[in-house]
């Protein structure tokens, strides 16, 4: 599900217009990126958790060139899903 | 940090960004994970821009194992859902280390650096002790060809005055025995002519070829001597001519010893012997590092002989030695009784003749005589002999009391404390201060001034005996005066 159609339908989920579902979305995302900068992370009941996590410093080999790259640390924001959600996606019958 | 937010808190955080009530906030999120949990969970990707991706990927199925039982189960294959975050996302989140770049290494350079710098370092480590290695070889061959050129001249000059010494015997012989082959250089035939005349004499003619013999064995050792102390006496810097001088004679005393071997017994064997030292002189040379030892230890001992020339006491302890080497030949020719008389008879007008210092010689002639004596013990009624008897009378004296300078150990030695004096001494051991000249006498070489014994100096006092000390009689007494006389003049 793209983007658009995915806001069309919580618009229509919460009956509110399309304005104050973008504001209380960069909201969300503020929320997350600040949270992110202290190393805290997010946990959302039935979905999972937004958690920031630190990668140390690596040697990597470039496939196309050949040639060998010091990849520097960083911070990734990673999901986990909950329980529920796992669960639910495990015994996904669609596919 | 690392601190975990519920979905209340969220709420909380959300309505004061937004600035709108809780109840507008919770029911936003609410729907939101909710719609997103539905549409993943349907399988679809969802791609929520300024989030991320999530999508539901496929895990093959694969075998594990039971944690608790150990048996081996197989996980089933499933789906699971993965969160790549969006790109704002992504940065947003790196933004403390978004000055880190990733950095393309070089080629290894730095390892084969170190390594290119390791070999050098060992090549020339190699080179050096190659190097130092050719050196030392060369130092020592050139040490070797060093010590070995004086060895090689004073061999050499053994030689030669060896063959000098049997051209004259075997001229001698020659005059007697027509048969024997005239004198040439060959050494081997010249001994051989020798043995032959020996053999040939031994029954008839001995006697008087063996007294030409002993002549000409003493009267060489008797010249070496001289020149030996001729030297000593010049030499105030060390050279290498004595060591030369002290090198032949032992070597030319063996060579003489083996001669007068051979006129006695049987000699093939003891030319044999000689033949092999010859040989293996030659393959001494060949191995430099046995001969620059041998040649050390000769420079060694020559050293040594030269510190014994300096010493005083050299002049009798030589002439000593000297008449006890020569009574050795003599007691090695115990088996022709016959001859030894006339020896002694024939020899000492010559040494006597030859020697310039003629207390020494005379006492050596003594000493060397009386042992000759003793050693015969059956012949000793040749006329011959009577001559150097009566010249012996007076001298034996002589050898009596410098062999008694060696039988006297000192009597005592005393350690100098304040207040102590020679005089003192010399009153105290011998019973007359006038004999404190011979404790002087006893100690010279230790005592700079004899008005001035440091103190804590030990003194040695010597037997009354070998200086004639006598309390009792005027005369010792007057003599002592007489060198204590002198000493003060010398001192003043």
């Amino acid at each position: 599900m793209e983007h658009k159609q995915f806001f069309t339908t919580l618009q229509e989920r919460l009956g509110k217009d399309k304005k104050e579902v973008d504001n209380l979305y960069s909201g969300l995302l503020q929320v997350i990126k600040e949270r992110s900068l202290t190393m805290d992370s997010v946990s959302i009941q039935g979905f999972g958790v937004f958690e920031p996590r630190k990668k140390l410093e690596r040697v990597q080999l470039n496939p196309a060139t050949g040639k060998r790259m010091l990849i520097p640390p960083r911070i990734v924001l990673t999901f986990k899903p909950g329980a529920v959600l796992k669960n639910r996606i495990k015994e996904n019958p669609a596919q | 940090m690392n601190a975990k937010i519920t979905l209340p808190e969220l709420i909380d955080l959300l309505s004061r960004k937004c600035s709108c009530t809780k109840k507008d906030a919770e029911q936003f999120l609410k729907e939101f994970f909710a719609l997103a949990a539905d549409t993943v969970a349907k399988g679809e990707n969802l791609k929520i821009n300024g989030l991320g991706q999530f999508r539901s990927i496929w895990v093959e199925p694969r075998a594990s194992v039971n944690v608790r039982t150990g048996e081996p189960m197989e996980i089933p294959g499933h789906y699971k859902l993965t969160f790549s975050p969006d790109k704002a996302m992504r940065e947003a989140v790196n933004a403390p280390f978004s000055c880190f770049i990733p950095e393309i290494l070089p080629d290894d350079a730095p390892l084969s650096l170190i390594s290119v710098t390791n070999v050098g370092d060992e090549v020339d480590d190699e080179s050096v002790e190659v190097y130092l290695v050719d050196d030392i070889e060369n130092k020592c061959n050139e040490a070797a060809t060093e010590i070995q050129s004086p060895e090689v001249s004073a061999s050499e000059i053994i030689q030669i005055e060896i063959a000098d010494g049997n051209q004259q015997v075997s001229q001698d012989l020659y005059d007697d025995i027509k048969s024997a082959p005239a004198s040439s250089c060959d050494e081997e035939k010249i001994v051989e002519s020798n043995e032959v005349a020996t053999s040939t004499n031994e029954t008839s003619l001995s006697t008087e070829e063996l007294e030409d013999l002993a002549d000409e064995v003493l009267q060489q050792l008797i010249a070496d001597a001289q020149q030996q102390v001729s030297q000593a006496q010049k030499l105030d810097t060390k050279t290498e001519n004595p060591t030369d001088t002290s090198d032949d004679i032992p070597s030319e005393e063996d060579m003489e010893k083996v001669i007068v071997d051979t006129a006695d017994d049987d000699s093939r064997p003891d030319v044999v012997v000689y033949v092999q030292n010859e040989s293996l002189w030659s393959k001494l040379r060949r191995r430099p590092v046995a001969v620059s030892l041998c040649a050390i230890f000769l420079v060694f001992i020559a050293f040594a002989g030269i510190t014994w020339y300096r010493s005083p006491v050299w002049v009798s302890y030589h002439m000593d030695n000297f008449s006890k080497k020569i009574g050795h030949i003599f007691e090695a020719e115990k088996y022709a009784p016959l001859t030894e008389s006339q020896d002694c008879g024939s020899v000492p007008p010559n040494a006597v003749a030859d020697i310039p210092e003629p207390e020494n010689s005379l006492n050596s002639q003594k000493i060397q005589e009386s042992k000759a004596i003793d050693s015969e013990n059956k012949i000793f009624k040749e006329s011959v002999s009577i001559e150097p008897e009566q010249k012996n009378l007076p001298s034996l004296s002589q050898s009596e009391v410098s062999i008694d300078v060696k039988k006297f150990p000192p009597m005592a030695s005393v350690r100098i404390e304040k207040g102590q004096r020679l005089t003192l001494l010399a009153l105290e051991y011998y019973g007359d201060k006038a004999f404190w000249v011979y404790i002087y006498e006893e100690n010279k070489e230790r005592i700079a001034n004899p008005n001035n014994v440091p103190i804590g100096f030990v003194v040695k006092i010597p037997d009354a005996r070998k200086y004639n000390i006598d309390a009792t009689n005027p005369v010792s007494i007057a003599k002592a005066k007489e060198i204590a006389e002198v000493l003060k003049k010398k001192y003043k």
